[in-house]
């Protein structure tokens, strides 16, 4: 009966939605390591006549819905820190950490030791090498240096080396806490390029957030004036039919 | 109602780093002050659609799927590790540390407390104590008699005499080291007390591998750099102005919804 009201609330909500990932943005502005997250809006086509006529293909309804979300990569502000044991990676590149048994990707180096010299992220989850063993940093290591392919050394003396890995993009989810999961596996990087005493700011920009936020503003209210009218079309509508009969 | 609950949690993470700045800034001239930084994480995923999943019978997969962030945690408030400018006193019991350790400070309850505040005093005893009366664990008494007290790098206490030209050897101050320094707890009055993430300490003599010297005559300077920690409030700042921003745009959008009839 009512398709331009239908369509319309598909689209409503998909904005409404669209609103909840740009706050995530905004939120996550200066969250180390933080991809910006943008969503994807597709056509989804409905049969709107009645099932197994003719008239089914015939007639049909175009929506838009949201398809998903695509994460932005791009490299973020690097942030100096001096932190002997903040690093952040400049191009592609993850690090590995081990959340419970399962081995997680995060851009986000702030990393430190716990009690017994491992090598930990701010949870406390190891951060792993490039055989997805655990690092220790043993007690009386003053100047730790790591290198831009991830070895670690003190003193002269190698440490290990921190697992540095590619994975496709597109098989990347977000898991929280900065991690990401990779359905797709993931390939040891050779080229990574680490830099120690940095820390890789959110790549969210928050001038063309507020765009978005606005322009989803808008779509908004045009959608509910668009529901109004529909609303007014449908009482003047009613309003004739009781006239004429 | 998402967009107003993230961006209430953006709000609380910019307050929390407010927090730390103003006290950052407050401790600016405060002795072997580390200077804390708060960091961020974003919080769990909701998974509308989960990226992988099959999306025809053919067997193609959905590339992104939806996954809906649910806004931002603070993650840590560490101190930073910095070593502060050296302050010359010229007061025998000014110690500062250069590089790693903390001086280890017995508690009037007998616990041990760690500090790199090195502004020592000697008590009615000759006892070296800290501006708050509380004892260096090593437990050195200086001699009433003493003319001049020098200690060297590694922490050796020499104490003068009149009647001779030679030093006389009355103790020597140790080191604790932490395997996470990090992981200290802070308990106000410049005192950290170790906890389960720092590790036991380890007693160390000055100038060992890995352990800081000791300076006579300076004090450690506050680690606050305070340009950069105004630059940051002017961050945290606009950034809570920007998730504020986020709320009324959430609120003028359900306000419309609610206008419809």
């Amino acid at each position: 009966m009512d398709n331009a009201s239908y369509v319309n609330i598909s689209r409503q909500s998909g904005l409404m939605k669209e609103l909840s990932t740009i706050a995530n943005n905004i939120a996550n502005a200066n969250t180390i390591g933080y991809k910006q997250e943008g969503a994807v809006f597709s056509e989804y086509v409905a049969a709107i006549g009645s099932a197994g006529t003719a008239d089914a293909a015939r007639h049909s309804l175009s929506m838009g819905r949201l398809a998903g979300h695509a994460s932005n990569f791009t490299d973020g502000e690097m942030r100096s820190t001096g932190g002997s044991l903040d690093l952040a990676i400049q191009g592609e590149g993850f690090f590995l950490v081990d959340v419970d048994g399962q081995t997680r990707l995060t851009r986000a180096g702030h990393f430190m030791t716990d009690a017994a010299g491992i090598l930990i992220n701010p949870d406390g989850n190891p951060v792993l090498d490039a055989g997805e063993g655990q690092i220790q940093i043993p007690l009386e290591a003053d100047e730790i240096i790591i290198a831009s392919d991830g070895s670690i050394s003190a003193g002269g003396i190698e440490l290990g080396r921190l697992g540095i890995v590619t994975a496709d993009q597109n098989q990347l989810s977000r898991a929280g806490g900065n991690n990401w999961i990779s359905d797709g596996g993931f390939e040891p990087m050779e080229t990574g390029r680490v830099l120690q005493g940095y820390l890789e700011d959110s790549n969210v920009e928050p001038v063309s957030e507020i765009a978005r936020m606005i322009e989803v503003q808008r779509h908004y209210d045009a959608g509910q004036k668009l529901l109004e009218m529909e609303d007014e079309r449908v009482k003047q509508t009613i309003t004739t039919i009781r006239q004429v009969s | 109602m998402n967009a107003l609950k993230i961006a209430a949690t953006g709000m609380a993470a910019q307050q929390t780093r407010v927090d730390v700045i103003s006290n950052n800034i407050a401790n600016m001239s405060t002795t072997a002050y580390q200077p804390r930084v708060a960091e961020f994480a974003d919080l769990i995923y909701q998974q509308h659609l989960t990226p992988g999943s099959v999306s025809s019978q053919t067997g193609t997969i959905v590339p992104a799927g939806i996954q809906m962030g649910m806004g931002v945690r603070p993650s840590t408030v560490s101190m930073e590790i910095v070593q502060g400018a050296l302050g010359q006193t010229g007061g025998d019991l000014d110690l500062a540390i250069e590089g790693r350790g903390f001086f280890e400070i017995t508690m009037p309850s007998g616990e041990s407390a760690y500090t790199r505040d090195g502004k020592f005093y000697r008590d009615a005893e000759g006892l070296i104590v800290n501006s708050d009366g509380y004892q260096l664990a090593d437990n050195i008494t200086i001699p009433s008699d003493a003319r001049q007290i020098s200690i060297s790098l590694d922490g050796e206490v020499t104490a003068f005499f009149d009647n001779a030209t030679e030093g006389q050897s009355i103790g020597r101050i140790s080191m604790s080291v932490f395997a996470n320094a990090k992981g200290l707890e802070a308990m106000g009055g410049n005192l950290y007390r170790e906890t389960a993430g720092s590790g036991a300490p380890i007693i160390a003599e000055p100038g060992t591998e890995g352990v800081g010297t000791m300076r006579q005559g300076y004090l450690e300077d506050s680690g606050v750099d305070v340009v950069e920690e105004i630059s940051e409030l002017i961050e945290a700042q606009r950034g809570y102005e920007l998730n504020s921003k986020v709320i009324t745009a959430a609120d003028e959008m359900y306000s419309a919804t609610t206008r419809i009839r």
